[in-house]
């Protein structure tokens, strides 16, 4: 106990010593504050990103329900009001404003031989492209104040502002917005326990390598036991691990709190905000990341996080321990990058489409079978109501994954660590092992 | 004075998939002396060595120390500096050593201490602040050998520890090693250097092609070494060796006709058919040098 205690400390006290540890987390912080003042980021960008229209119309009433309709999406609508066009065709002096850049779209009322409203829509920026549906679903209120009589003009308008209250009766969320936010937070939160396993896995398997490559291997085998050297390393790492996870965590909740004072408060911020709700689904989901805060996620998804991370990380770096003590050289961690990783990628993979649909039979026997339960299950665990015995499952499974991996690990590691030269066939593996048994 | 035997090395044969790296190989080392391991490259020693210290597991055979079958607790104790030196480059040498004294069972007071002496005693004081990849090879070879050192092992195991120190730090380690031998520590080392095996050991066993072809008291096996080797003043004519078959001359040292003469032959007859060939003012039989048994006792094709 005391060995692997002293392999610990080792290991731990030296990569924290490192400078590349202390740059590395110095930077973490850094962008964790960067991703914070996002959200006045997000909203700069917003009104300069909200499309702006240069519209014609065949009259008045209809200039203004255009108006209307367009602005209610956040767009900035201009109206020349000295046109009043027959047709569809874009005005020569329209289409010069649009090319020169001052406009995104331009947006030409008239009416047909029928009398009816038509319109033609000629949008230059790709975001006024991509908009043109919800130009169209706009126009439609706009079309039928237009076209009823003056006297029933105001009467449709106030019928169309009927109230729609949505009573989720969903355990989870309130509401579509809560709902984008909650996925957002997992989504964000997939990509650490990810990038986390991935980060500290690999630097396990370096670990072993260069531990080989200096041949301090030689005389550490003779004062421990594989098991401990084993055991110092994949500890040593996850408490640095911790270590930085921890660091990161504060930062962001303290970034979260000086974002809140920054942006919540003030009017420009919360015009910010407000304008930033408008954008794609997941500016908004950072958005609101940032302007509540990690201190927002639930307590218990936090928990699991650090739960699934380790389960993860002791399973997979067990493999990266055994596989890198079969190479020499750290060159060949590169080499053999895709082989360390796919596991961990298709895990993700899973994981990603188990956002969307957490209850699907294949993501939920994902979830009970180790190397990928952790990031599926915690996904599922986040997303979906779980019943406990599948969370059961889950962590036992890996707990028994890890001990037999860890085990096999500990063989390849007393075979591996001192072979040198090329990496060893399958077959000399093989009987490697049975040699040790 | 009759030294107690601590390591016994008992018919030990490890197979790697189909080449046979050690035979059935016995030796004891007694403590307090120097048990030297020769042999030409790839002939087994490092597989030996590794299984004396546990790392390897033989497939037949134990190893035991005194008198115990070497497992996990006993190996901790003993000391190794391996052929191929390896220290982790970036980590302080005092950092360094107080970590594999501690993972050896030392306290961290007693490490200390046993290091600031270690460090004095191989000048090796001021760097002991320094990462060893700041440090010259000679004193990362003295770091790596306090390391093999530093907890005081009852069996100390040194593969090559003369190389890459220049002669003044070989007898800087030499004279540690003295040291160690005097507070009865068996040391059994492994090396190409014969006339440094010849110093400092009192047993040997050459291996080559993964058996043992000499073992035991180098005094015994010069003593018992059925060639005589003779060294006597130069002569005009050397046609009186014909009448010896199987006597050759050796490449000569200091101006003196050195003969090899196969068992079967008396030195005193050779004495008189030089006397009867010319002048003769001198005449030695010598004991072979451990240099002249290795030569013998290693197939040619194997020495490299």
């Amino acid at each position: 106990m005391r060995t692997v205690w002293l392999l610990i400390k080792r290991e731990f006290i030296e990569r924290v010593r490192q400078r590349s540890f202390v740059v590395a987390t110095v930077l973490g912080v850094l962008s964790i504050i960067a991703l914070a003042l996002i959200p006045s980021m997000i909203g700069t960008f917003a009104k300069s990103q909200s499309t702006k229209f240069i519209i014609a119309t065949p009259d008045v009433a209809t200039a203004t329900a255009i108006e209307e309709s367009l602005r209610k999406s956040g767009s900035l609508v201009e109206v020349d009001l000295k046109r009043r066009p027959m047709n569809g065709a874009l005005p020569p002096d329209m289409k010069a404003k649009l090319m020169k850049g001052k406009y995104d779209a331009a947006l030409i009322a008239y009416r047909d031989a029928q009398h009816h409203l038509a319109f033609a829509y000629y949008p230059k920026s790709a975001n006024a492209l991509q908009s043109a549906d919800e130009v169209e679903a706009s126009l439609q209120r706009a079309v039928l104040i237009a076209d009823v009589s003056a006297s029933q003009r105001d009467a449709v308008s106030q019928a169309l502002k009927f109230p729609f209250d949505v009573h989720s009766l969903n355990a989870r969320y309130k509401n579509a917005e809560d709902e984008i936010f909650s996925q957002g937070i997992v989504y964000f939160l997939l990509i650490i326990l990810y990038i986390a396993v991935i980060a500290y896995g690999m630097q396990v398997a370096t670990g072993v390598i260069e531990e080989k490559a200096n041949r301090i291997m030689e005389v550490m085998i003779g004062a421990a036991r594989p098991t401990q050297l084993l055991a110092g390393k994949i500890f040593g790492i996850s408490a640095v691990a911790l270590l930085q996870l921890t660091i990161n965590a504060v930062a962001a909740a303290v970034a979260a709190i000086i974002a809140g004072v920054l942006y919540g408060a003030s009017p420009n911020g919360k015009q910010a905000i407000a304008m930033a709700s408008q954008m794609q689904q997941q500016q908004q989901v950072g958005k609101l990341i940032m302007s509540q805060g990690l201190p927002h996620v639930p307590w218990v998804t936090l928990a699991f996080l650090i739960v699934f991370f380790f389960l993860g990380f002791f399973s997979y770096s067990a493999i990266y321990a055994g596989i890198g003590s079969l190479l020499s050289k750290p060159e060949e961690v590169q080499q053999y990058a895709m082989v360390f990783m796919a596991p961990v990628i298709a895990a993700y993979v899973l994981a990603i489409f188990a956002l969307q649909f957490p209850d699907l039979t294949i993501v939920v026997w994902g979830s009970m079978i180790p190397l990928v339960s952790p990031l599926l299950m915690f996904t599922r665990i986040s997303t979906t109501d779980v019943p406990a015995w599948q969370i059961a499952v889950s962590i036992g499974g890996s707990l028994v994954a890890i001990w037999g991996l860890t085990l096999l690990a500990g063989k390849l590691y007393r075979v591996g660590v001192l072979m040198y030269g090329k990496p060893p066939r399958p077959v000399e593996i093989w009987r490697a092992l049975r040699a040790h048994t | 004075m009759t030294r107690d035997t601590t390591l016994e090395v008992d018919n030990i044969t490890k197979t790697f998939t189909t080449v046979c790296a050690v035979d059935g190989l016995s030796f004891t080392a007694k403590s307090g002396t120097v048990f030297g391991l020769l042999g030409p490259n790839g002939a087994g020693k490092t597989t030996t060595i590794r299984m004396v210290l546990d790392i390897i597991v033989p497939d037949s055979g134990t190893v035991r120390w005194q008198g115990k079958t070497v497992d996990a607790d006993i190996r901790r104790t003993f000391g190794y500096l391996p052929e191929e030196r390896g220290l982790y480059p970036k980590m302080k040498v005092r950092d360094q050593l107080m970590f594999l004294a501690q993972l050896h069972g030392l306290s961290a007071l007693d490490a200390r201490k046993t290091i600031e002496d270690l460090a004095a005693q191989l000048n090796l004081t001021e760097h002991l602040e320094k990462a060893p990849q700041e440090l010259s090879k000679g004193n990362q070879q003295k770091v790596q050998f306090i390391a093999a050192v530093v907890h005081a092992p009852p069996l100390l195991v040194l593969d090559e520890p003369f190389s890459g120190f220049d002669p003044v730090n070989v007898e800087v380690v030499k004279n540690s090693i003295r040291q160690l031998l005097a507070a009865d520590t068996t040391v059994l080392l492994s090396s190409h250097r014969m006339e440094q095996v010849e110093e400092l050991c009192e047993d040997v066993c050459i291996i080559d092609r993964s058996r043992a072809v000499q073992s035991g008291s180098l005094r015994e096996i010069k003593r018992n070494w059925p060639d005589r080797f003779v060294r006597m003043s130069p002569l005009p004519n050397t046609d009186f060796l014909k009448a010896f078959p199987g006597a050759s001359i050796l490449p000569g040292r200091n101006g003196f006709l050195d003969v090899k003469l196969p068992a079967g032959h008396s030195p005193a007859e050779l004495a008189r058919a030089a006397i009867a060939s010319g002048p003769l003012d001198h005449f030695e039989v010598v004991e072979p040098s451990l240099n002249d048994i290795y030569l013998a006792a290693v197939k040619p094709e194997h020495t490299a």
